[in-house]
C-alpha cells in the first residue's frame, strides 16, 4: 500500500467514525424530542378530580381551580391564559331550561353592556338533554387591552335544580381550546346525569 | 511516521493518543489555556457588575419610558452583555492568537440557529410556555430535559460540529470549549432579545438579571459539549462519547432552569408569589464558575495523561 493510499484509508476511517458519532447525536436528539412529545401529550391529558355539592368533575391538572360556595360549584382557570376558564354553577330552577337560561342571560346583560347572546338552542351533549347558550362579551378589566371573550353555557337538569357548565376563552383561542373543554364537560357527573 | 497530522494532513512527527500530529499542531494540542479559567472569572464579574450598574441606574434615575423606548432599551440591554464578553475575549486572547473572525462566526451561527430553529421548535411546535411551568414536577424535569435541553444543546453543538470542527482552526483541545461557548452566547443573546420583544419590554433591573443569567447558563452548558467535542477530535473516543456529552449538557440545562424557577420565583400560590431573581443569578454565576474551573482542570489532566502515556 502506498503512503497516499494509507493516508486516505486513515482519513476515511476517522471521517467514518466521526460521522457515525454525529449521526448518533442526531438520532439521540430526535428520540429525545419524540419522548418529549409523549410527555407533552401526557400532561395535556392529565386531570384533577373535584367534587362539591353533589357534583364531580375532572379539571386539567395544571389549571388554577377552586371549589366555590353558593351557586358556584367549581371555577378553573388556565394559568397560561387566565381568560380561559371553566365554571360549574348549580342554580335553583325548574325543568324549563329555556326559562332558566333566559333569566340568567337577562341578569348578565343588565350587569354587562357588552354581553351578547349569539345563539341559544336545545342540544344533546355527552348523552344528556340540555340547552346551550353561545355568547360574547368584552373583557376590559385589569387595565390591559380589552379582549373579546367567547363563551358557551350548557344547562342540564338535576332534580329540582339546574347544572350550568360554562366555558370562556379569548375569541382567538376559543376554537382550539374547545376540544379540551368538551372532555371537561363530559367528566361532569351528578345524580341523574352522571357521565 | 507514515500517518498524516490529524489537523493539517502534513506528515506527522509526534504521536499522542490514537492520532499523529505535525510539530506545529503537536505544540498546539498540548497547549494549556490556563488563561481561560481566570479570564472567564473576570468576564463573570463584569457581567454581574453590569447588572448592579443597571439596577443602580434604574433606582437612582427612575426613568419613565414609553412602550417603544422601553422595548428599544430592553433590546440594547439584551445585547450589551454579549458585547462585554466578546470584547473581553478579544483582549485576553491577544497573546494566544485565535481566529477572532471564527469566534464571531460561531456567535452569529448560534444566534441564527436559535432564531430559525430553537425558538420555533420549543415555543411553537412544543408550545412549552403553555404547559411546562404548570405541570407536575416529573413532567417539568422530563420535558425540560427531552425538549428544551436537547433542542438547545443540540443546536449549539451542531453550530460547531458542522462548521469549524473539521477546519484547521480547531487545533487545540480547548477550541471545543471556546467555539461552543461563543455559539452558546450567540444563542442566549437571541433568546434574550426574543424575551424582551415578546414581553413588550421589561423592567430594567429584573430584566438585566434574567439576561445575564441566561447568558451565563447557556455558555456553561455549551462549554460542556465543547469539552466532549474537543476530546473527540484529538483522541479516539468511543461512539457513545459525544451522545453522552450532549446528554450531560441537556440534563444540566433542565436541572438548572428547574431549580432556578423553584428558588428564584419563591413559593407559588394560585393568587400570588414572591419573586427572588437574585437567587437565579447567583445560581448561574456559581454554575458557570464551577463548570469553567472543572473543564479547565479536566483538560489539563487529559493532556498530562496523554503525554505521560506517550513517554511511557
Amino acid at each position: 500500500m502506498t503512503m497516499t493510499t494509507a493516508i486516505n484509508v486513515m482519513k476515511k476511517e476517522i471521517q467514518s467514525r466521526e460521522r457515525l458519532s454525529a449521526l448518533l447525536v442526531i438520532l439521540l436528539t430526535l428520540l429525545a424530542l419524540s419522548l418529549g412529545w409523549a410527555v407533552k401529550t401526557a400532561v395535556a391529558n392529565q386531570t384533577r378530580p373535584f367534587a362539591s355539592q353533589g357534583i364531580s368533575a375532572e379539571a386539567p391538572a395544571g389549571w388554577l381551580a377552586r371549589e366555590g360556595t353558593g351557586e358556584l360549584v367549581l371555577l378553573a382557570r388556565n394559568p397560561a391564559s387566565l381568560d380561559q376558564r371553566y365554571r360549574i354553577l348549580l342554580l335553583p330552577g325548574s325543568a324549563d331550561l329555556t326559562a332558566v337560561a333566559d333569566q340568567r342571560n337577562q341578569n348578565r346583560a343588565r350587569l354587562d353592556d357588552t354581553f351578547t347572546v349569539l345563539e341559544q338552542t336545545p342540544i344533546v351533549a355527552d348523552g344528556r338533554d340540555g340547552y346551550k347558550v353561545s355568547y360574547a362579551l368584552v373583557d376590559a378589566a385589569g387595565g390591559s387591552m380589552p379582549a373579546v371573550i367567547e363563551g358557551a353555557d350548557y344547562y342540564f337538569p338535576m332534580s329540582d335544580k339546574v347544572v350550568v357548565v360554562s366555558f370562556e376563552a379569548e375569541q382567538a383561542d376559543y376554537a382550539a381550546a374547545f376540544a379540551q373543554f368538551q372532555d371537561f364537560r363530559a367528566s361532569v357527573a351528578y345524580e341523574g346525569g352522571g357521565s | 511516521m507514515s500517518q498524516p497530522c490529524r489537523i493539517c494532513e502534513q506528515p506527522g512527527t509526534h504521536k499522542m493518543g490514537a492520532y499523529v500530529f505535525c510539530d506545529l499542531h503537536y505544540e498546539h494540542v498540548q497547549r494549556e489555556r490556563s488563561g481561560i479559567w481566570q479570564a472567564d472569572v473576570v468576564s463573570i464579574a463584569l457581567l454581574v457588575l453590569f447588572v448592579v450598574v443597571v439596577i443602580g441606574l434604574e433606582s437612582w434615575l427612575q426613568p419613565q419610558f414609553s412602550p417603544g423606548s422601553l422595548l428599544l432599551v430592553g433590546v440594547v440591554a439584551a445585547v450589551i452583555p454579549s458585547i462585554i464578553w466578546l470584547a473581553f475575549f478579544y483582549r485576553r486572547d491577544r497573546l494566544e492568537p485565535e481566529p477572532k473572525g471564527m469566534v464571531i462566526q460561531m456567535f452569529i451561527l448560534g444566534g441564527l440557529l436559535a432564531a430559525a430553529v430553537g425558538l420555533p421548535l420549543v415555543d411553537d411546535v412544543f408550545a412549552v410556555s403553555d404547559w411546562l411551568g404548570s405541570s407536575p414536577v416529573w413532567a417539568q424535569l422530563l420535558g425540560g430535559l427531552l425538549i428544551v435541553g436537547f433542542a438547545h444543546e443540540f443546536l449549539k453543538y451542531a453550530a460547531v460540529r458542522f462548521s469549524v470542527y473539521n477546519s484547521q482552526e480547531f487545533d487545540e483541545c480547548s477550541d471545543g470549549v471556546v467555539y461552543t461557548t461563543a455559539a452558546g452566547l450567540g444563542y442566549a443573546t437571541v433568546l434574550n432579545i426574543h424575551f424582551v420583544v415578546a414581553s413588550g419590554g421589561v423592567a430594567l433591573g429584573t430584566g438585566s438579571i434574567r439576561i445575564v443569567l441566561t447568558m451565563l447558563a447557556h455558555a456553561a452548558f455549551a462549554g460542556i459539549s465543547g469539552y466532549f467535542l474537543g476530546r473527540q477530535k484529538f483522541e479516539k473516543r468511543p461512539y457513545w462519547w459525544m451522545p453522552l456529552g450532549l446528554f450531560i449538557a441537556a440534563a444540566l440545562n433542565s436541572l438548572f432552569f428547574f431549580f432556578r424557577g423553584m428558588l428564584s420565583q419563591g413559593s407559588f400560590s394560585d393568587f400570588g408569589g414572591t419573586a427572588r431573581p437574585w437567587i437565579g443569578l447567583a445560581l448561574a454565576v456559581v454554575l458557570t464558575a464551577v463548570v469553567t474551573w472543572f473543564l479547565s482542570r479536566t483538560m489539563r489532566r487529559d493532556i498530562e495523561s496523554l503525554l505521560a502515556a506517550e513517554e511511557g
